[in-house]
C-alpha cells in the first residue's frame, strides 16, 4: 500500500485537504460532512490546522465513526427482530425523523440541544408505538404470513413518510449545530470524533442494559418465549400484543435516538435514514440479525469497509460490494457470519 | 383487440405512457409466477428491467447493434443479474429473500455510477434510436405492435407454464415446499426455475423500453417502480392470471396520471401499498375465493365412501401381492442424532419388512418424528446408516430418498388449499409425469399430454383408495382438517414409494375415518408396501398394525412382532396405559 504511507501536508484556504500522491481529496468543512458516495471527510473544525495523517488512518477513523453509527441503527433493527422476529422497515423513517424533529427544535424553537435529544427519543417511542398499530397489529390473529405483511407495509409506510416529509422538509440537508464539542480525540495517531465516541458508548450502554433485561429478568425471559412461540406464549396468558407494542416503543426510541446522535455526521434529511438502510443491513447480515452484540460488531465491520476501502476504489463502489457481502453473509450463514446461536433457523 | 386499435384514436405522447404502461403489466405477469405462484417474495424486478434496458441502449447506442441483436443479450445480461441477486434465496425464508431483493433496488443507482461514461450516470442515457426512426404515425404504430406482442408473450408464458403440472409444482414450493422434497422434486432446481423464467418478461420489457422511451435514468427502475411492479401483483390476485393485468394496470396507470418522477408518486404509491397490505393481505380476489370456499365448507360431506359405497370401487388388493417375509424395505442400523447435547434418537437399529404395516410408538419426544425425518432424508444422522430396499441411503437428501422409494406425510398437514383433492395427489407424480418448463411454454400440446396422464393416474390413486368421484375436483382447503391428512396420505402413496411413513395420520379424524384409513393401510401392506406409522391412537394402531416398535428417550425399548391384541407384551401394555387413548 505504497500511497498509504504518505503524510498529509495541510489545510489549504478552502478547507480542502490533498495528499502529493494518489488522488484523495478530503472535503473538510464547517461541519465535517459526510455524504454517502463521497464520504472522505472525517476532520471537524477542531482538528488544529496542522493535519498530519496516513490516509489508511484517516479511512479508518472515518470507518469506525460511520461503523458505531451503523451499529447503534442496527441495534433498533434487531431488537425488533430479537423479539418479535419482524423487520419492520419504516424504523428508517423514524431515523430521519429523529434528525428533523431535533432540527426543528433546537433550530426553529432555541430548545436547548440536550433537552432536545431527550425529546427527539421520546418522539421515537411515539412513533414506535404508531407503527406498532400501523404495520403490525392489523396482522395479529389472522391466517397469513404476518412477517411479510408487517415488511411490505412497512416498506410502504417508510416510503410514503419520506416523500410527505421530504414535501414538508424540502430536500436539502440541514445542519445542526453539534451536541458537543466535534474535536477529535487521538487514538494512536487517527483521529476519532466526540461524536462518534459518544455513539459508540450509547451503543456499548444499550447493549448491555439489553442484554441484562433479555437474558438476566423476567420480562426478557417472557420476550423470549413469545419470540419462540406467540401462541403458546399467548395460552399462558402473556400478553403478548401489549409486549410487542413495548418493544416497538423502546425500538423507535433507539431509532429516534439513533437519528438524533447522528446528525453531525449525516444531517438532518428526509433521506438520513434510507441512506443507511443498506449498510445497516449488511451490519446485520454479517453481526446476526437477532443478536445484539453482533450489531456492534456487524456495524463496526461494515463501517471499517466503507470508511477504508473508498481509499482504494471508486466511492460509489462501496454499495454495491456490501451488496454483495449481504448476499453472500447470507449465502454462507443465514443466521449472520458472527451469530453465536448456529442453531437459529431463519 | 380494443387495445390493439389505440395507437390509431390517440397519438404522441399518450402512445408512449400506454406503451409503458402495458411493459409493466407484461413484467407483472412474469413477477406474478414467482410472487404469486410460488410464493418467492422478489422485489428486485425493477431493476432486471434497468440492467435489460440499460444493456439494450449501450449496445443500440455506442456499438449500434441491430433491435435482434440486442435481444439475447439483454435477456442473458438479465438472467445472470436476476441469478446473482436471488442465488441466496436458496438458502434464506421469504422475508429475507424479499429484504435482500428489496435492497437490489436502492444499490441499482451505484451500478449505473461505475462507468459513468458510458451509462450517462447522473445525467441519463440519451439518444437511443427507436425502433423505427421515420417520425409519423408509423412510427408509433410499429413500436407498439412491438409492445403488444411482448405483453401477448408475456401472458401466454406464464398461462401455459402454469396450466402445465408446473402450476402445481410452483404452488408446492409456495405453501408446502417439504411435501415437494419428500415427493422427489428438488426444491432448489425449482426455484432457480423460477428465478429464470420469472424474470424473462421484465428482460422483455426493459429491452423495449429503451427503444420507445430513447433515453434512460435509473430514476425509472427506482423504488416506485419496485411498488408499482410488487403492489400491483399483490393488488388483485396474485397467484391468479388476470390479477397483476388488472393490479400493475392500475398502479401504473396512476404512475404515469401523476407523474412518475413527482414525489406524489412515491408518496400515493407507499399509501397505497400499505392500505392493500392492510386490507387485503391476500390480494383483493382471494379474499373472494375463501368466501366461495367457506360457504363450501358448510356443506361439509365426508370425502370418504362409507363401507358400501366402497365395495362398488374394485381395488386390486391381493394382485400384486408380495410374498412379504423375506424382503427388507427398510434397515436402520445403530443411527445416533442429537441436538446440542439432546439425544434425540440415539442408536436405534431395526428392520422393517415389505408388506407389513408397523406402529412406531412412544410418548411425546422420544424421537419418533426425528426418527421419521433421519429415514426420509430431511435430517442427516450424526452416525449409523439407512438403507432403504437395499440402497445406503443415509445423508441423502429428502428428494433423492424419494428417488429411492420412500414417501411420507407430515404431522402438520403439507398440501395445497387452493387445489383440488386431485391436484394435490397429482404433486406426487410430478417426479415422474411433468413436463419440462421448455415443453410447458413451446409444445404445449406435448405437456398437455403428460398432464392427461398424470391426471388419470392420480384419478385412480384417489379412487382406489377411497374417495368419492364428486370430492375429486373439490379444493383442500374446503375440507375438514382430518380429511386433508388422508390427502397427503393418497399423495404419498401416489408417488409410487414402496416404503411409505406416515406422521400421525389419525390425529383429528373420527373414528369413521379412522376404520377407514385402517382399510387403507392394509390395502397398503397386501400390496407389498411397508408402512411405518407414528400414532398415539391405541385403538387404531391395535388394529391397523402388525408389528410395535417401541420408543423411549431416543432409545428403542421393544420390537414387538406379529402382536396379538388378546395377548398384548407388558412394555405395550405398560405404554398403552401411559398413553391416554386419544379416539
Amino acid at each position: 500500500m505504497g500511497f498509504g504511507e504518505e503524510r498529509a501536508t495541510g489545510l489549504d484556504s478552502r478547507g480542502i485537504l490533498t495528499w502529493p500522491r494518489g488522488g484523495v481529496t478530503l472535503i473538510v468543512n464547517h461541519h465535517s460532512l459526510e455524504v454517502f458516495p463521497a464520504n472522505l471527510a472525517v476532520l471537524g473544525e477542531g482538528a488544529g490546522e496542522h493535519v498530519n495523517l496516513t490516509v489508511l488512518e484517516v479511512g479508518i477513523a472515518s470507518g469506525i465513526g460511520r461503523g458505531s453509527v451503523y451499529a447503534l441503527i442496527a441495534l433498533s433493527f434487531s431488537l425488533i427482530i430479537a423479539s418479535t422476529g419482524f423487520f419492520v422497515f419504516a424504523f428508517e423513517s423514524v431515523v430521519s425523523l429523529g434528525g428533523i424533529v431535533a432540527y426543528v427544535l433546537v433550530v426553529d424553537h432555541g430548545v436547548p440541544i440536550v433537552l432536545a435529544g431527550v425529546i427527539v427519543c421520546l418522539v421515537g417511542a411515539l412513533l414506535g408505538v404508531l407503527l406498532d398499530f400501523i404495520v403490525h397489529r392489523p396482522f395479529e390473529r389472522r391466517n397469513l404470513r404476518v412477517d411479510i405483511a408487517v415488511l411490505l407495509a412497512s416498506i410502504g409506510v417508510a416510503i410514503a413518510v419520506d416523500a410527505i416529509v421530504g414535501r414538508l422538509f424540502g430536500g436539502t440537508p440541514r445542519f445542526l449545530p453539534p451536541y458537543i464539542n466535534p474535536a477529535p480525540i487521538f487514538l494512536g495517531s487517527a483521529p476519532i470524533q466526540r461524536p462518534y465516541i459518544v455513539m459508540l458508548v450509547s451503543v456499548l450502554v444499550v447493549i448491555v442494559a439489553l442484554e441484562i433485561v433479555f437474558r438476566r429478568t423476567s420480562v426478557g425471559r417472557d420476550l423470549r418465549a413469545i419470540h419462540a412461540d406467540r401462541e403458546g406464549a399467548a395460552l399462558l396468558g402473556q400478553n403478548v400484543a401489549r409486549t410487542a407494542t413495548v418493544i416497538f416503543a423502546i425500538s423507535g426510541f433507539l431509532a429516534a435516538g439513533a437519528g438524533f446522535l447522528i446528525t453531525p455526521v449525516t444531517s438532518a434529511s428526509a433521506l438520513a435514514g434510507s441512506s443507511m438502510i443498506v449498510p445497516v443491513f449488511a451490519a446485520l447480515a454479517i453481526g446476526g440479525f437477532a443478536s445484539f452484540r453482533g450489531s456492534i460488531v456487524g456495524g463496526l465491520v461494515v463501517g471499517l469497509i466503507s470508511g477504508v476501502l473508498p481509499i482504494y476504489i471508486a466511492a460509489y463502489l462501496v454499495p454495491i460490494i456490501l451488496f454483495a457481502v449481504i448476499v453472500l453473509a447470507l449465502l454462507i450463514r443465514p443466521q449472520g457470519l458472527f451469530s453465536p446461536r448456529a442453531a437459529r433457523q431463519l | 383487440m380494443v387495445a390493439a386499435l389505440v395507437p390509431f384514436f390517440v397519438s404522441g405522447y399518450r402512445v408512449f405512457e400506454f406503451d409503458v404502461i402495458l411493459l409493466m403489466v407484461a413484467a407483472g405477469c412474469g413477477l406474478n409466477l414467482a410472487v404469486g405462484y410460488s410464493g418467492e417474495f422478489l422485489l428486485s424486478q425493477a431493476t432486471v428491467l434497468g440492467v435489460s434496458a440499460y444493456s439494450t441502449g449501450i449496445l443500440s447506442q455506442y456499438d449500434h447493434w441491430s433491435i435482434l441483436a440486442t435481444l439475447p443479450v439483454a435477456l442473458g445480461l438479465s438472467l445472470v443479474w436476476q441469478l446473482l441477486i436471488c442465488v441466496a434465496g436458496l438458502r434464506v425464508r421469504g422475508l429475507y429473500l424479499g429484504i435482500l431483493t428489496f435492497f437490489s433496488v436502492l444499490v441499482f443507482p451505484y451500478l449505473v455510477y461505475i462507468d459513468g461514461s458510458v451509462t450517462g450516470g447522473t445525467d441519463g442515457l440519451v439518444g437511443i434510436s427507436p425502433f423505427v426512426s421515420s417520425g409519423g404515425r408509423k412510427g408509433i404504430v410499429i413500436p407498439y405492435e412491438i409492445v403488444l406482442g411482448i405483453l401477448v408473450v408475456s401472458v401466454y408464458l406464464a398461462w401455459s407454464l402454469v396450466a402445465s403440472g408446473w402450476g402445481i409444482r410452483l404452488r408446492y414450493l409456495r405453501d408446502a415446499p417439504n411435501a415437494l422434497s419428500a415427493a422427489g422434486v428438488r426444491v432448489w432446481t425449482t426455484k432457480l426455475w423460477v428465478y429464470g423464467i420469472s424474470m424473462v418478461p421484465a428482460a422483455l420489457a426493459g429491452w423495449a423500453l429503451a427503444y420507445i422511451s430513447q433515453s434512460l435514468t435509473y430514476e425509472v427502475f427506482s423504488i416506485s417502480l419496485t411498488l408499482i411492479l410488487f403492489a400491483g401483483v399483490q393488488l388483485v390476485g396474485p397467484g391468479t392470471l388476470v390479477g397483476p393485468i388488472l393490479g400493475v394496470g392500475i398502479l401504473d396507470g396512476f404512475s404515469q396520471a401523476v407523474g412518475p418522477f413527482s414525489s406524489y408518486n412515491t408518496m400515493g404509491l407507499g399509501l397505497l401499498l400499505t392500505a392493500m397490505v392492510l386490507l387485503f393481505p391476500g390480494g383483493l380476489l382471494r379474499r373472494l375465493d375463501q368466501r366461495n370456499a367457506l360457504a363450501e365448507l358448510a356443506l361439509d360431506v365426508p370425502v370418504f365412501t362409507s363401507e358400501s359405497d366402497a365395495a362398488g370401487v374394485p381395488r386390486p388388493a391381493n394382485a400384486a401381492q408380495v410374498d412379504a417375509s423375506s424382503e427388507v424395505a427398510l434397515r436402520l442400523v445403530d443411527v445416533h442424532k442429537s441436538f446440542g447435547g439432546n439425544h434425540a434418537v440415539d442408536g436405534v437399529s431395526f428392520d422393517l419388512r415389505s408388506g407389513r404395516v408397523v406402529a412406531l410408538m412412544g410418548e411425546n419426544g422420544s424421537g419418533k418424528t426425528t426418527l421419521v425425518n433421519l429415514i426420509t432424508g430431511f435430517l442427516k444422522p450424526d452416525s449409523g446408516s439407512v438403507w432403504i430396499d437395499g440402497v445406503d441411503t443415509t445423508g441423502m437428501t429428502s428428494h433423492v430418498v424419494a428417488h429411492h422409494g420412500c414417501s411420507r406425510t407430515f404431522q402438520m398437514p403439507q398440501i395445497v388449499g387452493e387445489l383440488s383433492v386431485r391436484e394435490n395427489v397429482e404433486a406426487g407424480l410430478l417426479r415422474v409425469a411433468n413436463a419440462g418448463p421448455f415443453t410447458a411454454v413451446f409444445t404445449p400440446w406435448r405437456a398437455r399430454r403428460v398432464d392427461r396422464e398424470r391426471r388419470t393416474r392420480a384419478t385412480s390413486e384417489c379412487l382406489r383408495l377411497g374417495f368419492r368421484p364428486s370430492d375429486l375436483d373439490r379444493r383442500v382447503d374446503a375440507l375438514p382438517l382430518g380429511l386433508r391428512r388422508l390427502v397427503e396420505v393418497a399423495r404419498a402413496v401416489a408417488t409410487g414409494a414402496h416404503l411409505i411413513c406416515l406422521d400421525e395420520p389419525a390425529a383429528g379424524l373420527d373414528h369413521v375415518e379412522i376404520a377407514e384409513l385402517g382399510n387403507v393401510l392394509r390395502d397398503l401392506s397386501r400390496e407389498g408396501h411397508a408402512v411405518l406409522l407414528v400414532e398415539h391412537n391405541a385403538r387404531f394402531v391395535l388394529e391397523a398394525c402388525d408389528d410395535f416398535i417401541l420408543m423411549r428417550e431416543g432409545r428403542l425399548e421393544g420390537v414387538f412382532e406379529d402382536v396379538d391384541e388378546s395377548r398384548l407384551p407388558v412394555e405395550l401394555q405398560r405404554h398403552l396405559r401411559r398413553e391416554p387413548e386419544r379416539a
